[in-house]
């Protein structure tokens, strides 16, 4: 990681923030204390200078001017560190005794930097300070300054234990940030090489997600890898769905060529020629209808349809498809029996495409049924759902088949022969999906039973009468 | 009849423009919707065909616009594969749809059905073919006197057949009409239901009037 990359990362990005807020609270508790702390310092030296004025001050009123000399001349030799000053003058300015000279007098305190004081200017610290004050002795005056060293050098240690107490808070914040960063980072690498890999083409790439910890990049991990399930399932379905209708358009559209090239060769007049493209006309429509199956499919799955959805009676709808095929069923030595449940079954939904879902169901089984074919239709109201079931007597699917026969264009292998596009399951359940029915095969031993589950309308009778 | 047909395709609007000269019929072809909205508001045509995908003006607005301006000239949609959705705006304002690609025979039998639909107040109550009576407010079907008793369905397939008198029905118009079915079903559901309705007019007696048009529908006439 480059420090660049390492800047990018939102631990490191946090950590840095609360160093800097850390260190603006510590700044702004740093000043506080100082100025509370000098404050209190130059109380107390201002206060020591006073004291050691009174105690000179009563020596000369007790011994007098000659003692007084003597001890200021013994203070001041004996001042360590140059940290304090003395001066005494006697009332015709000569200088009897001190470790400084040419300080004028003055009313009050006043603060003498070390560079004014050329006797002591070469000693002690050169920044020094003096707080002075210049007091009436008996024949003459006395200057007592105490240096401000004590300011300085508490606000040396102040600053330093600040200044190492902050250091190390940032310290161990960026390193923080930085190991939080590189411990994620692997895992958002895991992340988004996952990402590159899914993206370039190995749809089958899931990113690693570990065992309990459930924190939140785990959880993005589980809801990435689940849509990368979805998106994978999706584009296989395309792709099946792609190469069935290759294969489903490629024999039909085989057929009619060969049709054609034999007119082409073989046909010896007029009346041939007319009935092979009869024959061809025919191959076509139904490729065409292949086509529109399709794409209703699509558009049904748009859903646009659902706008004109209005209620409707199932059991109409089932009576007029049972009149439809009743005929049929019977020309072939078959029965087409429903058995309704009392009352209307309302449900939202689409007249037109009902009518063509279960005719749809009817023709299937007419198709795969061996005569005499018996298919039964049954509706009944449970709770909010109106459950159909459409049970015929012929061979029925595998249970393992019965996910498939519902993909577009599958079929099954032996089944191949029996005619028909391929999609009218697909059909089916695209316009129960548009209900928001569910579709389930069962086995109706023997025999298929194709069960859907409609959401059901309560209807109030008089509002039922009320339509018709 | 004048017949006039607004479509962007040359091939299709040359398909339909000769096979309806052949037929009979007067034919101006328009290739754009805004032409097309001009021609058919200043002529008296029969019948209006109209393309769902125009340039300059789709054909739904131009039927609107028609509808507006208070034409009542029968229009039939031609819509692209598979427009369901279309298909049904189109019926809102139109009289009549069809899905290309068609057959030319259904065309045809199309333009014949809406040319010469009787506007509503003239329908009478009773209509005839040779020796069949169908009496449309009491529901009794006789022929040669006879009462034959047809369920509803029946009756409804019968009006429609003798309401086109001497008119190819085709078999998909009879679904839609019929049943108001708007898809191909795989069974011969039409030749079925047909053959039980000649069951009962025509296998009793020596005329047959419901005839067979090989490949296109059915026609009921007077004549043999």
């Amino acid at each position: 990681m480059t420090l660049r990359e390492l800047l990018r990362r939102t631990q490191v990005r946090l950590a840095a923030t609360f160093t800097i807020l850390f260190t603006l609270a510590a700044g702004t508790l740093f000043t506080l204390l100082l100025f509370r702390l000098t404050g209190e310092i130059e109380e107390r030296v201002h206060s020591r200078v006073m004291r050691t004025i009174d105690a000179l001050v009563a020596i000369d009123r007790k011994f007098g001017f000659d003692e007084l000399t003597n001890i200021v001349v013994e203070e001041a030799e004996s001042v360590r560190d140059a940290d304090a000053i003395f001066l005494l003058l006697d009332k015709s300015g000569r200088i009897h005794a001190g470790n400084v000279h040419s300080v004028a007098p003055f009313e009050g305190w006043r603060t003498i930097p070390r560079r004014a004081l050329p006797a002591v200017a070469n000693q002690g610290s050169p920044q020094d300070r003096f707080f002075s004050r210049w007091t009436e002795v008996s024949n003459g005056h006395l200057l007592v300054g105490g240096s401000d060293r004590e300011i300085r050098q508490s606000r040396l240690i102040l600053l330093h234990s600040v200044g190492w107490g902050l250091l190390l808070t940032a310290a161990i914040g960026l390193a923080s940030g930085v190991y939080l960063a590189r411990r994620s980072q692997e895992r958002i690498d895991n992340i988004a090489s996952t990402l590159t890999a899914v993206s370039s083409g190995q749809l089958d790439r899931r990113i690693p997600v570990g065992g309990v910890p459930q924190d939140d990049l785990d959880v993005i991990a589980q809801k990435t890898n689940a849509m990368l399930t979805q998106l994978q399932r999706v584009i296989q379905d395309v792709n099946q769905a792609s190469t069935n209708i290759a294969h489903e358009l490629k024999k039909p559209m085989s057929r009619l060529r060969e049709t054609l090239e034999i007119a082409n060769q073989k046909a010896a007049n007029e009346t041939e020629f007319h009935s092979a493209i009869d024959d061809a006309i025919v191959q076509l429509d139904s490729i065409v209808a292949t086509f529109e199956a399709l794409l209703n499919i699509s558009q049904l799955q748009a859903g646009a349809r659902k706008l004109r959805f209005t209620e409707i009676d199932l059991k109409s709808v089932i009576s007029d498809v049972i009149e439809l095929y009743e005929p049929v069923v019977e020309d072939e030595g078959g029965t087409l029996r429903a058995s309704l449940q009392k009352g209307p079954a309302f449900l939202r939904g689409d007249r037109e495409l009902l009518v063509q879902l279960f005719a749809n169901l009817i023709e299937n089984s007419l198709r795969h049924c061996l005569s005499p074919v018996a298919i039964d239709i049954s509706i009944v109201t449970s709770g909010t759902e109106l459950r159909v079931t459409v049970a015929d007597n012929g061979p029925g699917i595998p249970e393992a088949e019965r996910d498939n026969v519902l993909r577009r264009f599958y079929r099954i292998e032996k089944e191949s022969t029996r005619g028909g596009h391929g999609l009218g399951l697909s059909v089916v359940v695209a316009i129960a999906e548009l209900h928001n029915a569910s579709v389930e095969l069962a086995d109706n031993n023997p025999g298929l039973a194709v069960v859907l589950r409609f959401p059901s309308l309560p209807r109030r009778a008089e509002t039922s009468l009320l339509k018709k | 009849m004048r017949v006039l047909v607004v479509e962007d395709d040359d091939k299709t609007a040359h398909y339909v423009e000769t096979g309806l000269v052949e037929a009979g019929h007067v034919v101006d072809v328009i290739n754009d919707g805004r032409d097309g909205v001009t021609q058919a508001m200043s002529q008296d045509y029969d019948v209006v065909i109209l393309d769902r995908m125009l340039p300059y003006l789709d054909g739904l607005s131009i039927a609107r616009t028609l509808r507006a301006s208070g034409s009542g000239t029968p229009i039939l949609f031609l819509t692209a594969l598979g427009s369901i959705n279309e298909r049904v705006e189109g019926l809102d304002i139109g009289d009549d749809y069809l899905v290309k690609p068609f057959a030319f025979s259904e065309l045809l039998a199309r333009v014949n059905a809406l040319g010469r639909r009787p506007a509503l107040k003239d329908r009478a109550d009773k209509l005839y073919v040779a020796d069949l009576e169908m009496d449309l407010a009491t529901r009794v079907v006789t022929r040669a006197g006879k009462r034959i008793e047809l369920q509803q369905r029946e009756f409804t397939l019968l009006e429609f057949l003798v309401q086109n008198k001497g008119r190819i029905v085709t078999r998909t118009m009879l679904l839609e009409r019929v049943w108001d079915l708007h898809f191909d079903p795989k069974t011969s559901v039409v030749e079925t239901h047909i053959s039980r309705l000649r069951a009962k007019i025509d296998r009793p007696f020596p005329k047959q009037l419901i005839q067979t048009v090989r490949g296109t529908g059915y026609l009921i006439n007077d004549t043999p």
